[in-house]
């Protein structure tokens, strides 16, 4: 083997953070098996009735709240991000190349809270959404999307659409364009062609950003806890309000622990529903 | 577009330009290709070929002129309703679908029930002899079999005309040679007109019916790999087909049909086809082939003298390269049949080329 001289000093920086977060962790799986002590901040004995409270109806439901938002906004981002990525790859034209790209980026550099306020200007009952609809006769009454889950999903789309695009976008630019034209010379239709042969080529691609889309989306927190304005509550927000609200740090971490358990096991279920795509491309 | 000549042609290109840009691909170009027939656009990389072919496909719309396929102007017929059957550079199988599905798929596309498409399939298999190996998938093949494979899926629709790009390039040499004879076999056999792309001269005289030599966008020459070979229109299909030698020569003498071009010191004659306004003492470029010159031992009289630079045995032949002493050319490349001739010709031995026929290619000195 060759010998490599810097990585030790290259390494250090990464090792350093992945100690302090294990750390970090291991503090949180500590405290979530100890007793909250009301009125204190240091935990008591341990116990593991924090997470057998998590089996109330009550935190049962956040958790599948949480569940539905990440798959709705995760289903959405597909649909929405897959035309923008088709377009980014096959545009001749660099011009229009570098026009999708930046708007496709542009939410990543927005801070959230920034990106989460204008969305409040958007979808509110006097907002853009509402404005124009009313304008246009075709609603009587503005609907109401501020503090709905379809308003905390098409905030969540919004910031998800960059990672999704550019995922799609790596996965369509390794399709050969040869598969499409051979596709087209065997009689195919250019929609045939791209059902048939560039959808399914494409699917380490899908699955990649369904997968990023959804974990990404489990940790949302300012998203949810603004435009859900309390009445939609996702893990995240549910952690602030004991951690913060009610100080029960124990009963926070064990959410927490969950939290990330859960977000593991339904990666893992995604994972092995879809296996069977897996090797759809290797060649 | 006249429609007569059209109808008579599987494949009928009039007048037919594409530019990128600034660039011209293929300026105003014309090329019928018969019923049945082997064409071979052949030219280096640039030359405008792959842009005819992607044209004749559809994947390319042209600037100007006409596309008919079997007397039917296709120009704003999208590729796949062209009913043509293509072979790509890549074979472009399709990575998941089984050997079946791929080969099946034309078939699937035009609604044909699924028994129908299994028995073709099948037929279509024999033919490129391939069978066995339907459940597999392409990235389980070898070049070869994919190369079966992707000419099955292409045959097995029936197409008007077969469109191959340069479907052997991806194959080592070995099985390169078999596989164009089974490939000439078959086309022959369906009787399917075919337009072949490549740049390699050899697979061009060895496959074609005819062939198209072009070079930047245009087409120097048609005809057949005999007729390019041994009479070629100019100095380019001259020098990009076959091996060929270019000595300086300046004429002689001129009567009706021939010249006589002095080289060194000797002489030779040329056909005045390429030297129709030469005069005496024109200096001109003699092409000659490996196998029109001999060796023979230095003596007064003789074309060019010089000295043996290498000599390499091939097998079935020998090739013996000079240096002579002549400006503007560095060495003679001799090529001797039959075995033997390294030891005799061995590096260093002063030698003679003389011309072996009485009648070479002369051109007009470029430029």
């Amino acid at each position: 083997m060759r010998s490599r001289p810097f990585l030790g000093a290259f390494v250090t920086p990464a090792a350093l953070c992945a100690v302090a977060l294990v750390a970090a962790l291991l503090a949180i799986l500590q405290y979530s098996v100890r007793m909250h002590v009301p009125g204190s901040l240091e935990p008591g004995d341990y116990t593991l009735a924090n997470f057998v409270a998590l089996l109330k109806p009550l935190y049962a439901r956040v958790f599948f709240d949480t569940a539905w938002i990440c798959l709705l906004t995760a289903f959405a981002t597909l649909v929405a991000g897959y035309p923008v990525a088709y377009a980014l790859v096959h545009t001749k034209r660099p011009f229009v190349k570098g026009l999708i790209l930046i708007i496709v980026v542009t939410p990543l550099f927005l801070g959230e809270v920034v990106r989460t306020y204008s969305w409040i200007i958007v979808l509110g009952n006097t907002g853009f959404i509402n404005s124009v609809l009313l304008m246009l006769g075709l609603i009587a009454s503005p609907i109401q999307l501020l503090f709905t889950t379809i308003g905390v999903v098409l905030a969540l789309v919004h910031v998800t659409l960059p990672v999704m695009v550019v995922m799609l976008a790596a996965a369509l630019a390794h399709i050969d364009p040869a598969y499409e034209r051979a596709a087209a010379s065997l009689g195919a239709s250019p929609l045939r062609a791209f059902l048939t042969v560039t959808l399914p080529l494409s699917t380490p691609g899908i699955l990649a950003g369904v997968t990023t889309a959804f974990a990404w989306t489990f940790s949302a927190f300012a998203t949810p806890q603004l435009i859900g304005g309390g009445r939609v509550n996702m893990v995240s927000n549910l952690v602030y309000q004991l951690g913060f609200a009610s100080f029960n740090f124990p009963f926070a971490a064990a959410l927490s622990v969950a939290g990330l358990v859960m977000t593991f096991a339904l990666l893992g279920l995604i994972r092995l529903g879809t296996r069977r795509f897996e090797n759809v491309t290797q060649h | 577009m006249s429609s007569s000549r059209a109808s008579s042609s599987a494949v009928s290109l009039n007048a037919v330009s594409k530019s990128f840009g600034a660039i011209a691909a293929l300026k105003a170009t014309s090329l019928d290709i018969r019923p049945g027939e082997l064409m071979t656009l052949l030219g280096p990389s640039g030359c405008g070929k792959t842009t005819l072919l992607n044209i004749v496909a559809g994947f390319l719309s042209a600037d100007a002129g006409d596309v008919a396929i079997e007397g039917q102007r296709v120009n704003d017929v999208p590729t796949f309703q062209r009913q043509i059957g293509m072979m790509f550079q890549s074979y472009a199988l399709f990575p998941h679908m089984t050997v079946e599905a791929n080969v099946g798929y034309g078939l699937k596309m035009r609604g044909m029930p699924r028994a129908d498409i299994h028995r073709r399939v099948q037929d279509a298999l024999v033919l490129v002899k391939l069978q066995g190996l339907e459940a597999r998938k392409p990235s389980q093949l070898s070049g070869g079999q994919q190369q079966r494979i992707a000419l099955a899926r292409a045959l097995v629709i029936e197409p008007k005309v077969l469109l191959l790009d340069e479907p052997f390039s991806a194959l080592d040499k070995s099985l390169r040679g078999s596989m164009q004879i089974e490939l000439k076999d078959i086309q022959r056999k369906l009787g399917i007109a075919t337009i072949f792309v490549t740049h390699d001269q050899s697979e061009a005289l060895s496959l074609s019916d005819r062939l198209a030599v072009m070079s930047e966008g245009v087409i120097r020459q048609v005809g057949t790999p005999h007729e390019v070979y041994a009479d070629p229109a100019d100095r380019f299909v001259a020098s990009f087909i076959g091996d060929v030698n270019v000595i300086p020569g300046v004429i002689e003498s001129l009567d009706d049909g021939r010249a006589t071009i002095r080289v060194g010191n000797g002489h030779v004659g040329a056909s005045r086809t390429h030297l129709a306004d030469a005069a005496p003492g024109t200096p001109v470029d003699v092409f000659v082939r490996p196998e029109q010159i001999t060796l023979a031992a230095p003596r007064e009289e003789i074309p060019l003298t010089g000295k043996v630079h290498a000599s390499v045995f091939q097998g079935g032949h020998t090739d013996v390269l000079v240096d002579v002493g002549v400006e503007g050319m560095s060495t003679v490349l001799v090529r001797l049949a039959g075995p033997a001739h390294v030891a005799r010709w061995a590096k260093g031995a002063p030698v003679g080329v003389v011309f072996a026929v009485d009648t070479v290619l002369a051109f007009p000195k470029s430029g």
